[in-house]
């Protein structure tokens, strides 16, 4: 039968014999001591730097004079095996001396301070618990002790200088590895801040582009900023928080120098092994170093807050400026739309689009023709339709990075759905939407599109006045399929299918005289006068329409008479 | 208002004066002591953290078993004593077990196996007289008292380590090992009856019990403390018990079980 135990990582050996040679009284003082060490143990760092990832403990441990001797205060022994993965145990270290006990349990974090190394930490690994009680019971020595174990690695040491400086070096070593972690710390420190920092900016930023959804970019722009304050506000505190923290962190190397000094003064007098004289000014020094070094932790984190404040505060100001972009696009946008309506109700009248390109409808018809679409007076728009459009323009924050034309296209793309009818209506469907809705027959459409025509066309009725034109004039009328148009049946007009759906070709044809036939008729010359009066030229209204100046007369370009030279 | 929660984790702290400091522990301690030695370490312990924190911090657990009816006291600065709290953190192991009672049960076949096997084991061939005297250094008797106890300190160690599990810490410096991982210390002397004996055991009560907990085990730090015969007026007995225990502890550490 077995049983499972699991190994130790640590094992602690407990000798009641004293590195001077003095054997503690009994076992209850013993029992203090060792307590001693547990409780400094569990409430070091050392925990977690020398037990958890240093290799080499007694090195960590070791302090070495210049002359190569090896500071030791007496007290108890203790002997530390530590043990690899494996349960191996690698390293044997007779620590000396209450106060070593004390160093040992906050070495990495007051520096190099006394503890006695054994022989087995000097590099010879203490290979198996064998070894071990070799040295406690050798049988030709009696009852060995550790008391005398440890005097003779004290004296070996101190002949190993060489090896005493190597210590040096592995001690400045575990020094940088000690700043290392601290730096870990700090790097932990400043990701943490950074990730804080962008969750926030992230969260801001969502409710922005939240806000900018649902209410637009002026809420949108006034959370943002109110967002910056606040931001701002941060700074000036971390900024006062440094200032205060930078000063008593200056503060507190001066009481940390002043503590080392005293307690190196205290060191030397501790030869002796008396404890007393070096316990008060040991445990100044270490609370001093551990202030100090709270100090520096949170000095530089304060820093890394205000960078990543910073950082929020840069990400933030571009946002705010985006949607302040976006109000100026927007506004560029709707006066686009503005400008398009405007164009459209005060389009120039040319005389090719009385001619040629004249609209089948006025003002009147496009706002009864809107009132018929959506369902509303010119001007507004219901609300079902408004929020039709809403939902098809989506978020906003899709305009972010827009320009002004880009919003104004998406714009009236999402509007279009709600015209859909009048877009799909025809130019017959007009005539015929007229009819129906207006009362406004077909007829009435020619008869209207006669009067409306050129003033030539007017011109040109005058001449066939003497209603001789009856056999002489061709009417023809282009829709856009004649089999189902509004103007099927109308007398004396031709129907043509164009296939056009936006256009009526109205065409009168006058079987008649040239143009240049009016030329002798007064009336001609009236109206010429009359289109000259309103500032047109009758050539450029009509380009095949000579002027009457030039009327019989001879070209120019040559003078009458025998050509010179001849 | 957003509010921009920056915030450095606290360190370890140690302020104040040099006698009186403030830190929290931010891993769970389990102070496990086993004999009369081991039990006076944990005493001890808990002592010198009333001494300086004024109190038991939430997240440290103590515990002792011995034979001896009445857990051992250790005195403080200031002249408090300190003892650990019966039934609570202090166990008798091997209560009104006497040799009578040990061989009707075994006939009867209500005695465990392991412990039927101890029976008979014991020094000069019988058992004959009660484990409430003392193990007077008979590891055998650490042993038998162990197994007679075993309902009972199962009982105490995972109602301590429940506490432990349910603790949370409170600090952390971002670089730790986790920090739920507690450390565990189990203190005996090598020299003894029943810590040489029940050391070993009793840790294995505390990882079994960590196991159906549901804690990390192998995130958690073990570490032994064992006091050598010196620390005693050196008899053969002492010295062969000593031999013993290292003996056995070596056994662990290499293989992890140990041959009953």
């Amino acid at each position: 039968m077995t049983v499972e135990y699991g190994r130790f990582d640590i094992a602690l050996l407990c000798s009641p014999q004293m590195e001077s040679g003095r054997h503690l009284g009994n076992e209850g003082e013993l029992i203090g001591v060792t307590a001693k060490v547990v409780f400094l143990t569990v409430q070091s760092p050392i925990r977690d730097v020398a037990f958890g990832e240093t290799n080499n403990l007694a090195r960590t441990l070791s302090s070495v004079n210049d002359d190569g001797s090896l500071n030791c205060w007496g007290s108890a022994g203790i002997v530390v095996f530590r043990f690899d993965r494996h349960g191996v145990p690698h390293y044997c270290v007779n620590v000396a001396g209450e106060m070593a006990l004390q160093t040992w349990a906050e070495a990495p974090v007051a520096g190099n301070l006394p503890v006695l190394l054994s022989d087995a930490t000097h590099g010879n690994k203490l290979n198996d618990l064998d070894s071990y009680m070799g040295f406690l019971y050798r049988p030709e020595q009696g009852e060995e002790t550790l008391g005398d174990f440890a005097s003779e690695a004290r004296a070996h040491f101190r002949n190993q200088k060489t090896k005493a400086k190597n210590l040096e070096v592995d001690l400045e070593r575990i020094g940088k590895g000690f700043e290392t972690r601290l730096n870990r710390l700090v790097d932990g420190s400043e990701r943490r801040a950074n990730a804080r920092s962008r969750a926030f900016v992230e969260d801001v930023s969502g409710k922005a582009v939240n806000t900018l959804d649902n209410a637009g970019p002026v809420p949108a722009a006034a959370f943002t900023r109110m967002a910056l304050d606040h931001l701002n506000g941060l700074r000036d505190q971390l900024n006062a928080q440094r200032e205060s923290i930078m000063a008593d962190v200056s503060k507190r190397e001066a009481l940390l120098t002043a503590a080392a000094a005293a307690l190196k003064g205290a060191t030397s007098k501790s030869r002796t092994g008396r404890l007393e004289g070096v316990d008060k000014p040991l445990n100044k020094h270490l609370d001093a170093a551990m202030i100090l070094f709270k100090a520096r932790h949170g000095l530089a984190v304060t820093t890394i807050a205000l960078a990543a404040l910073s950082l929020a505060r840069n990400q933030l100001s571009e946002l705010e400026q985006r949607i302040d972009g976006l109000r100026g696009s927007m506004l560029a946008a709707a006066q686009l739309c503005r400008d398009e309506r405007l164009a459209f109700e005060s389009a120039p009248v040319t005389p090719v689009t009385e001619m040629v390109n004249r609209p089948i409808y006025d003002g009147a018809e496009l706002k009864e023709l809107y009132r018929w679409a959506c369902g509303s007076h010119w001007g507004s728009l219901p609300a079902d339709a408004k929020t039709s459009i809403r939902q098809r323009i989506g978020g906003l924050s899709a305009w972010l990075n827009a320009e002004g034309n880009e919003i104004a296209a998406s714009f009236t793309d999402a509007c279009a759905p709600v015209f859909g009818s009048l877009r799909e209506m025809t130019a017959d469907g007009f005539i015929r939407w007229r009819r129906d809705v207006l009362g406004k027959g077909p007829a009435l459409f020619l008869r209207d599109a006669a009067a409306l025509a050129s003033l030539l066309a007017k011109f040109d009725r005058t001449v066939t006045m003497e209603d001789e034109y009856d056999e002489g004039t061709l009417t023809i009328l282009g829709v856009t399929s004649r089999e189902e148009s509004v103007f099927a049946g109308t007398p004396m007009t031709t129907l043509v299918s164009t296939g056009d759906p936006e256009t009526l070709s109205y065409l009168v044809l006058k079987l008649g005289y040239a143009a240049n036939t009016l030329w002798h008729y007064p009336e001609y010359v009236e109206a010429n006068a009359l289109i000259r009066k309103q500032g047109r030229i009758a050539h450029r209204v009509y380009p095949d329409f000579p002027p009457p100046d030039r009327r019989g007369g001879q070209p120019k370009g040559r003078r009458p008479g025998p050509r010179k030279g001849r | 208002m957003v509010e921009l929660n920056i915030r450095s984790d606290p360190v370890v702290e140690i302020g104040g004066s040099h006698t009186r400091r403030t830190l929290s522990l931010s891993r769970p301690l389990v102070v496990a002591g086993a004999g009369g030695h081991g039990t006076g370490i944990t005493t001890a312990v808990k002592g010198e953290h009333i001494q300086q924190y004024g109190g038991v911090p939430h997240n440290v657990r103590f515990i002792g078993v011995d034979v001896m009816p009445v857990p051992r006291t250790v005195s403080i600065l200031g002249g408090a004593s300190v003892q650990l709290e019966p039934g609570v953190e202090y166990l008798q192991i091997g209560k009104d077990c006497n040799p009578a009672l040990l061989r009707q049960r075994r006939d009867e076949g209500r005695l465990a196996p392991e412990l039927a096997k101890l029976v008979d084991l014991q020094p000069g061939g019988h058992f004959a007289r009660s484990l409430e005297l003392g193990s007077e250094g008979e590891r055998i008797f650490g042993v038998l008292a162990f197994y007679w106890s075993r309902k009972e300190v199962r009982r105490l160690v995972t109602s301590a380590m429940t506490g432990i599990a349910r603790a949370l810490p409170t600090a952390s410096d971002g670089g730790m090992p986790p920090r739920e991982a507690p450390i565990i210390i189990v203190a005996g002397s090598t020299a003894g009856g029943v810590g040489s004996s029940t050391a070993l055991l009793l840790t294995a009560e505390i990882r079994r019990a960590m196991r159906r907990l549901g804690m990390d085990v192998d995130a958690a730090t073990f570490i032994s403390v064992l006091a050598l015969p010196e620390a005693f007026p050196i008899t053969r007995l002492r010295l062969s018990n000593c031999l013993d225990t290292l003996r056995d502890f070596e056994t662990v550490q290499e293989k992890g079980v140990l041959p009953l």
